[in-house]
């Protein structure tokens, strides 16, 4: 009688381990979605190398013009990468820098890196159907430059979903 | 008689550990159940890189540049101002 109370204790003991493992395996396993800081990092690391102490960086000027060339080494001049720790066959990162005068008219310049395709992830997330394709934060800021008022609006786009959201 | 007597009580002895087991499972099964329930995406709140500005307001790192500029050239704040927070909304 004492043998089988002990099998059936040991029985019941065990099915609660089993239940407690998986309680606190299904709970923590659940992946931290940080690409909202991500996101912040990249629209900040722009900024920064665009705008310093209020002025805009004199190599995005040539002639009194915006300098055309300033797009081709943007994310070496500004040491940035959009390498990922994993292999995605797309990149999973977006840029757009627009460059506005004072009297909000596009001045026609813009810095655009990365993959064009998240673009339309913004936009079916504000429709609120999907908010778990991409995060996308735009940030604006003003700035001068030789005298002249400039305002600046970044746009800044992390995709990989696969690793932040289950 | 007494074997009769003796059968009875070993039946409601056994049906006490029974139903003491179905209860521990099925609590079991509700606590795993809320486990799932409660198991989803943490989602790490925005970069609170900010500085004081004064002790008024904190400021956003992209916000300290217009700050900055605003010292170099303070025209048209109003204007700026107005369609800086254009993307607030």
């Amino acid at each position: 009688m004492d043998k089988l109370i002990s099998i059936y204790w040991f029985a019941i003991l065990t099915i609660v381990a089993v239940a407690v493992v998986y309680m606190v395996a299904v709970f923590y396993s659940q992946p931290y979605d940080v690409r909202e800081v991500e996101v912040n990092l990249l629209v900040n690391k722009v900024a920064d190398c665009l705008s310093r102490g209020g002025e805009l960086s004199s190599d995005l000027f040539y002639e009194g013009n915006f300098n055309v060339g300033y797009k081709d080494n943007f994310l070496e001049t500004c040491g940035i990468t959009f390498n990922t720790e994993r292999d995605w066959i797309e990149l999973q990162y977006y840029f757009l820098v627009e460059f506005f005068n004072i009297d909000l008219s596009d001045t026609g310049f813009f810095l655009e890196e990365g993959s064009l395709n998240l673009i339309s992830s913004c936009d079916i997330q504000d429709e609120g159907k999907y908010e778990r394709l991409a995060e996308c934060v735009e940030k604006r800021f003003y700035a001068v430059s030789d005298g002249k008022q400039y305002l600046i609006k970044i746009l800044g786009i992390v995709r990989k979903t696969e690793k932040n959201v289950n | 008689m007494s074997i009769k007597n003796n059968k009875r009580g070993q039946v409601a002895d056994t049906i006490t550990w029974i139903v003491a087991t179905i209860i521990l499972i099925v609590v079991l099964m509700v606590f795993v159940f809320i486990a799932n329930l409660l198991a989803k995406t943490k989602k790490i709140g925005g970069l609170t890189d900010s500085l004081d500005s004064g002790g008024e307001k904190e400021a956003d790192r992209v916000e300290v540049k217009t700050i900055l500029a605003y010292r170099l050239n303070g025209l048209n704040k109003f204007t700026i101002n107005n369609w800086i927070n254009e993307s607030e909304t």
